[in-house]
């Protein structure tokens, strides 16, 4: 049992609760965060665990495992987010577009009143 | 019939007050818009002083995005074409009558103003004429067409096509090629009419250096790829 990782693991849930509380986290991203989390716990409470899994999937060298799950994680998250930004890239320029064409609209009846 | 001539302008200060009086001597009957795509210059208030319509995008969009500004106030006006002009000088609004004129007779859905149809006084790089040739022999192997030159951005467009372009949510960074065979998949009628074009006076191309157009070629490419998959998947729906 690794005390350390315990109280590290219990304060990032701790604070990655609060920062879904102050609604500055979104729900679903604060998941997968929290599992994380999670999964870093049960390594600290069951070090042992990680020789078990690795030697059954053929990792010779069991810190690895810790770094490709790390990795693979990373790496997850990274594709998501890269998503979330060109979903929200096109809809800015829609945004943009519709504002635009309507700021011309205003403008044109303004000149026809006045 | 109603026609819009969509110009989208990123710092043109230099050429678009002659281009708006050109437009206004050779096309009196057309209307105009220009896309000021956020320039940082006086383009804006040339364009308002010569009466001139004028939507100013928020910040920078590109050009195609900017093209798409003005198509889907094209929609909201329900003009029946669009013909899409830059405002660097190099598109003659004279000749937009040719392609207006072939649109109207011959009823198809764009009409591409060619450069390479007939021998023009329009010079070349060589790097770009390897581009265009490319892409031309994309176009023939995949869709059994020719156009001569798919990199042309003076097109006029009809209101079929205007309903298509106003709705699509992923309107290309670079409207040519892949756009053109995404529209022959779908069985849209495209033609070409020669036109002249002049070298541009002021400013510099989009496509110019060396990783600019690599860069293009590369995007164009994938999104043809892409768009010949997407036509897979849908044919087997």
């Amino acid at each position: 049992m690794n005390w350390l990782f315990i109280v590290i693991g219990i304060i990032l849930i701790i604070y990655i609760i609060k920062s879904v509380m102050n609604k500055n986290f979104d729900m679903y991203e604060s998941i997968l965060w929290i599992m994380a989390t999670v999964v870093i716990i049960i390594l600290a409470i069951f070090p042992k665990s990680l020789d078990l899994i690795s030697t059954k999937i053929g990792i010779s060298y069991s810190p690895s495992l810790v770094f490709l799950l790390a990795l693979v994680f990373l790496l997850f998250i990274n594709f998501k987010q890269s998503r979330i930004i060109n979903e929200q890239k096109l809809k800015t320029a829609e945004l943009a577009q519709q504002l635009a064409i309507l700021k011309e609209k205003v403008e044109e009846k303004k000149n026809k009143n006045e | 019939m109603k026609a819009l001539i969509v110009m989208p302008a990123h710092n043109e200060e230099k050429n678009i007050g002659k281009l708006i009086d050109e437009v206004k001597k050779d096309l009196p009957n057309i209307d105009l818009i220009v896309i000021n795509d956020a320039s940082t210059d006086k383009t804006e208030e040339i364009v308002k002083e010569k009466q001139i319509k004028c939507i100013t995008l928020p910040f920078n969009l590109g050009y195609s995005l900017a093209v798409q500004t003005g198509i889907k106030y094209a929609k909201e006006h329900e003009y029946n074409y669009v013909i899409q002009m830059d405002a660097d000088g190099q598109h003659i609004p004279s000749e937009a009558k040719k392609l207006l004129d072939y649109i109207e007779k011959e009823k198809v859905d764009i009409v591409i103003g060619s450069r390479f149809l007939e021998k023009t006084q329009y010079k070349h790089g060589i790097m770009r004429k390897l581009g265009t040739n490319i892409l031309s022999k994309l176009i023939k192997i995949i869709c059994h067409k020719t156009i001569k030159d798919p990199t042309s951005g003076f097109q006029c467009i009809n209101e079929k096509t205007i309903n298509y372009f106003s709705c699509m949510g992923n309107y290309p960074e670079f409207p040519d090629a892949n756009l053109i065979i995404e529209l022959l998949l779908q069985k849209y009628e495209i033609c070409e009419v020669s036109i002249n074009m002049r070298e541009r006076k002021y400013g510099k191309s989009m496509h110019s250096g060396l990783i600019g157009p690599a860069k293009y070629m590369v995007k164009v490419t994938y999104n043809i790829i892409i768009i010949i998959l997407r036509n897979l998947f849908r044919k087997k729906k």
